[in-house]
């Protein structure tokens, strides 16, 4: 096939979404990895896939990435079917797998420009070099490389070829806090050049800071899709404001005025809000009351909420 | 297929290799050293002394104070020789290096004219012994002639070449076995390698993401297989040339088994690493082959100097097919034998590849 052709080929496709996956099954012998899920990923937006360990993030990615074959169900990217559209699809994506690795004899430029090579066209060395801010390791090995670094190095290979869509898997697992705020620049300017980026992590902060859509999958099943905003409305619980410290009288009347917990440790006291529009009147009440207290704190709900609201289990947490 | 693709990674495999001195130890220092150690402890003459052969014709007293002289300095294990027999003939028996002979008319002549002269003969391609023995002879003669001093009698060396028959020497034999060795080696460790810890750390799965195919990458790594045999081969030969006077004659068929000799013994490697998936277990099994083969297939010595029944066994090892195929090309130039062996490893190079490219997997599936 000639390149006329495969270009004809990508541009009638345009019109499809980045991915679409329908009643996707992975089985292996002794368990089910993915569980019948299906979602669609827009062009142009970051995706999130939320989950636990052992969730089935990695065995979906990885079947988008004609890695593995289904056991049933159907899945496309970029409108190329996995099962048969292997060759095509491995042009236009890109691939940060988890735990990346790569030749550790090469350098950063040797190693990016290797894999460029494997494409018909690449973007050049330098240019991804400075995307992810590696310009000062450009010589040096990889194996010479931190933890961070390497991973940016992973990140710089899967847009060598300039994907329409780049999937990463856990980008920033274990990387120091400033590292992944590097990591999440890159990953935001990808946006806005107009790629549609997959991304699985176990980090809420990433998934809020990032995602356009996240996918919240547990033990092979899809159980919440939506924007972050979407899912803490829809899923999460009632804003909470917690009362510091309070003098002894403000526990009988704050239970009173609504549901509440006392922590025991300090006698802290969380009052759940129905809505936001309840605050002054407990604030009123509580000076009426001379109710007396250190600090006040106005807890949002988050998608760790979500999550927990949704499996009963907790989430790896960003330090 | 793209020919880029496997350009970009051969030429990066041999950077790394380039960058990994270990590596780089094993694939071409060591084999060279074991040929010079080898090769040296095979070729020398037993004990420090060199042998001299002495044939007195002369048979005087004179002539025997001269080679008890002779014999007096240390130098030399002394064999004397019968007059009145074949000289050229036990030169080239006796594999003869050095020799000295004593003229029958040694006492009449330094007498009667004055002078007298004893032929040395010698192997000149063994330069250094060459020239020691020479030195040692000639100083004896001085000595010698100092006794005459006051009534001018000299005797005088004179020197002759000896030209021995080219034997096969040690250093013949085991060339070619250790180049095969070499080949062997680093096609099974090679290709193990490769093959587990980049699926283990990840790099196979990475590279199967982009459009290289799977029989790009192992048409690479094979090819990369070719090339450092070639380059091993190169050290080895120019050692063997420089240190040993080696005869090597490179023609196609030496070509033929080189690359077909890696390709089988990529192969293998690619085999085993299929079915013992753990690095350090999948080099332990290349290593219940390597060492087996290594010493049963006449690369040390000849299969000849073993028992029947592991003479058998040596010639199903596709190293032993290599080795006398090698044998045969570069130093024998039997090239009927070697088109033989270069059929026989062609078939297992083709056989081989073919089931290790089918069973390696390239992908976690
Ligand atoms: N090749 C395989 N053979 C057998 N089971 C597998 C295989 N790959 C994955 N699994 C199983 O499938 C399930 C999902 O694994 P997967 O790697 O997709 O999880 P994940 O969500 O990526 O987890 P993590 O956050 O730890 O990376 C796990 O129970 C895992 O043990
Ligand atoms: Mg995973």
């Amino acid at each position: 096939m000639s390149k006329g052709e495969a270009d004809g080929a990508l541009r009638a496709r345009t019109g499809d979404p980045a991915v679409v996956v329908k009643s996707l099954v992975k089985e292996y012998p002794d368990v089910v990895a993915v569980n019948g899920i299906s979602f669609t990923v827009p062009r142009g937006k970051v995706f999130a896939f939320l989950g636990p360990n052992g969730a089935g993030k990695t065995t979906t990615v990885e079947i988008l990435e004609c890695l593995r074959k289904p056991t049933k169900g159907e899945a496309s990217v970029l409108g190329y079917d996995v099962r048969k559209d292997e060759r095509r699809i491995r042009k236009v994506i890109g691939v940060l797998p988890q735990q990346f690795n790569t030749y550790e004899r090469l350098t950063v430029k040797e190693n990016i420009q290797y894999f460029g090579r494997m494409y018909d066209r690449a973007l050049d060395a330098d240019d991804l070099i400075a995307l992810v801010g590696l310009e000062d390791k450009t010589n040096s090995l990889y194996m010479n490389l931190s933890g961070g670094q390497k991973q940016k190095l992973g990140v710089a290979t899967a847009l060598v070829n300039d994907p329409e869509l780049v999937f990463l898997d856990e980008p920033t697992s274990g990387l120091d806090p400033k590292a992944r705020r590097d990591l999440w620049q890159a990953i935001e300017s990808l946006k806005k050049r107009g790629k549609t980026v997959f991304l699985t992590t176990h980090y809420m902060e990433e998934a809020e800071v990032l995602a356009d859509a996240v996918g919240v999958i547990n033990k092979g099943k899809i159980v919440a899709m939506g924007s972050p905003d979407e899912l803490i409305t829809r899923y999460g619980v009632a804003s909470r404001l917690v009362v510091k410290s309070p003098s002894t009288n403000a526990r009988q009347i704050l239970c009173k005025f609504s549901d509440c917990t006392v922590r025991e440790s300090n006698g802290d006291i969380e009052v759940s809000l129905s809505s936001k529009s309840v605050l002054p009147d407990i604030i009123s009440l509580m000076d009426k009351n001379d109710i007396t207290y250190t600090e006040l704190l106005l807890k949002r709900s988050t998608l760790e909420d979500v999550f927990l609201n949704l499996t009963g289990e907790q989430l790896g947490r960003a330090e | 297929m793209r020919l880029s693709r496997i350009v970009t990674d051969v030429s990066s495999s041999l950077k790394m290799l380039w960058r990994n001195k270990g590596s780089l130890f094993w694939m071409i220092a060591f084999p060279v050293m074991l040929m010079v150690i080898f090769g040296a402890i095979f070729s020398m003459e037993g004990g420090t002394n060199l042998t001299l052969y002495i044939q007195d014709n002369d048979g005087t007293a004179l002539s025997q104070n001269f080679t008890g002289v002779l014999n007096s300095t240390g130098a030399f294990d002394i064999h004397y020789l019968d007059t009145g027999i074949d000289l050229e003939e036990t030169i080239q028996d006796e594999e003869i290096h050095r020799i000295l002979i004593i003229p029958s008319n040694f006492t009449e002549s330094l007498f009667m004219n004055g002078s007298a002269s004893i032929t040395l003969r010698q192997d000149p391609t063994d330069q250094t012994t060459a020239s020691a023995t020479s030195q040692i002879v000639r100083a004896v003669v001085y000595e010698f002639n100092k006794q005459f001093a006051n009534s001018s009698r000299e005797i005088s060396v004179n020197e002759l070449g000896i030209v021995l028959e080219q034997e096969f020497r040690y250093i013949d034999f085991f060339l070619p076995g250790v180049l095969g060795m070499t080949i062997m080696t680093s096609g099974i460790y090679g290709s193990i390698a490769v093959n587990t810890r980049y699926r283990k750390n990840g790099i196979l799965r990475k590279v199967a993401t982009t459009p290289m195919t799977k029989a790009e990458w192992v048409i690479s790594k094979v090819l990369y297989q070719i090339v450092v045999a070639f380059i091993s081969m190169t050290a080895l030969i120019v050692v063997a040339v420089l240190a040993y006077g080696v005869e090597v004659s490179i023609n196609p068929l030496v070509v033929l088994l080189v690359v077909t000799g890696s390709m089988t013994f990529s192969g293998i490697g690619m085999i085993v690493a299929r079915f013992v998936k753990d690095e350090e277990a999948a080099e332990s099994a290349g290593g219940a082959i390597n060492f087996p083969m290594m010493f049963l297939s006449g690369i040390f010595f000849p299969l000849e100097f073993m028992p029947g029944y592991l003479q058998a066994i040596g010639k199903v090892m596709p190293l032993y097919y290599v080795g006398q195929g090698l044998r045969d090309a570069m130093i024998n130039l039997d090239y009927e034998g070697a088109l033989f062996s270069a059929a026989i490893v062609f078939t297992l190079a083709v056989v081989l590849i073919a089931i290790g490219a089918v069973v390696s997997s390239w992908t976690d599936e």
